[in-house]
């Protein structure tokens, strides 16, 4: 999977970084932004958790 | 102890009123615009507190948990003990988690149908009595009750406490009104607020007391079946629960009464939606944009915080300016005009950060259902007169629908 992140509609609420935080990251600003851009197949699952908990739909994950 | 505070140099100052109801009814584009004319750091000089102007900045203040916190303070006193709305990084994460699934987007889309039983019923009597001439208040004959009973509904109580439970969340929004309030009335509104308050952590309190075997369905026993509960003394429980009540009640209904008036001023936008249900979460997005209901979010600084470059005595109080920061040009091209087919980007109408809305994807389920039913029912609603509430949060306070 390739997973992207549109900064202008993140809200900073952490809960990507919470629930993947090997492949999502903060900024001193609270924002989000991608570590690991394809991660192993391994942490599809918890990406996926990570885009349904994006509550601003700024996770957009591209098979 | 007298601490020396030193007055802030070569920022400008204002003495903006914040409970005048000249601006709470029409705070944009003039009142507020030129607070931002004055630069993005202005002082408040009767308040002493920092208000921040720009979208940019105000992302930062609430962005940056390490520099700037949410006071304790008004926490306590709205909810009668510490909640998430306060309580930093690990504690607030390990604490908001307890909740945090069943608010989830999926878990929230799970509700349509039970949410679109209680618009349903709130919707039709009000709309044909509307159809057939009368004039109508849409907050007490139509809207108030919807996010109540929702919210009443997830947390598990009885239908025969509803009303009483109502009315304790009207009151504890004197609060917030007071502790912008630099009159005389300031003190007396946080008082009775906080009276309020009493009342309904004391009557959590014996819900919780008489729980023993609830079924971890409802919001309360989720929470009490938690292992994480085991983290917090039993005043936070209480404080956690008053705060959902708080929560959904008031602002939801805010957020509905100013997407009446919005569309009511825009009817062309309304039949474009009318036509395109698909638009409606969208749509809401620019309302909530464009009426902002939390105009005004606080935090204090801490650990030598700066805001674009000007410096910060640790401990003082900066005014998140929410409503203001949702019109800045700066991030919107013509950003006094209401325009639904905008690009979709973030505002602050739910704040930012670790503590923004816990409650945002339902208080949006509830108005993208109800207004869905709107433009079903009554397309071509008008508003023939409207009363402003305060700027803490808001809305109409009354708001008379016709046809």
């Amino acid at each position: 999977v390739k997973i992207s992140i549109d900064a202008d509609k993140c809200i900073a609420s952490g809960l990507c970084a919470a629930a993947t935080p090997s492949v999502f990251v903060q900024d001193e600003d609270g924002i989000a932004h991608v570590a690991m851009e394809e991660p192993p197949p391994s942490l599809e699952n918890e990406v996926r958790e990570a885009e349904m908990a994006c509550p601003a739909l700024a996770i957009s994950v591209e098979e | 102890m007298w601490r020396m505070i030193a007055l802030p140099e070569g920022l400008p100052t204002s003495a903006i009123d914040f409970s005048d109801p000249v601006l709470a009814e029409a705070p944009f584009p003039s009142i507020l615009s030129s607070l931002r004319d004055l630069g993005p750091v202005v002082y408040h000089e009767r308040l002493m507190q920092y208000m921040v102007t720009t979208h940019q900045d105000c992302k930062r203040v609430l962005g940056n948990a390490r520099n700037f916190f949410t006071p304790k303070i008004q926490n306590h006193a709205l909810f009668g003990g510490e909640t998430i709305f306060s309580m930093d990084l690990d504690r607030h994460d390990r604490i908001r988690g307890i909740w945090a699934p069943r608010f989830a987007r999926p878990s929230i889309g799970t509700l349509r149908p039970m949410i679109s039983g209680i618009v349903a019923a709130n919707v039709k009597p009000f709309t044909e009595r509307v159809r057939a001439g009368e004039s109508m208040e849409a907050l007490s004959g139509m809207i108030r009750a919807i996010p109540t009973l929702v919210i009443a509904r997830l947390i598990g109580v009885p239908e025969n406490d509803i009303g009483q439970f109502s009315s304790w969340s009207d009151e504890m929004v004197l609060i917030l009104q007071g502790v912008i309030n630099a009159g005389s009335d300031g003190a007396e509104m946080v008082s009775r607020g906080s009276e309020a308050t009493a009342e309904l952590n004391g009557y959590i309190h014996q819900v919780i007391s008489d729980s023993a075997g609830r079924p971890d369905a409802d919001l309360i026993g989720h929470i009490l079946a938690s292992p994480v509960r085991n983290e917090m003394t039993e005043w936070e429980v209480v404080a956690a629960i008053t705060q959902l009540v708080f929560a959904g009640n008031e602002t939801t209904a805010k957020l509905m009464a100013n997407t009446l008036y919005a569309l009511a001023q825009h009817p062309d936008q309304r039949r474009v939606l009318a036509g395109n249900r698909s638009q409606i979460p969208q749509a809401i997005e620019e309302i909530h944009r464009w009426l902002t209901v939390t105009q005004v979010n606080w935090r204090i600084a801490r650990n030598a915080a700066d805001i674009g470059g000007h410096p910060l005595n640790d401990g003082a109080t900066v005014l998140v300016m929410q409503g203001l920061a949702n019109r800045d040009p700066a991030r919107w091209e013509t950003p006094d005009e209401l325009d639904i087919s905008r690009e979709l980007k973030s505002h602050l109408g739910f704040g930012f950060g670790m503590h923004s809305c816990l409650g945002m994807n339902l208080a949006r389920l509830e108005t993208e259902i109800w207004l869905d039913q709107m433009l079903d029912y009554l397309p071509d609603w008008e508003v023939s007169e409207v009363a402003w509430d305060n700027m803490a949060n808001r809305g109409p306070s009354s708001i008379n629908v016709s046809r």
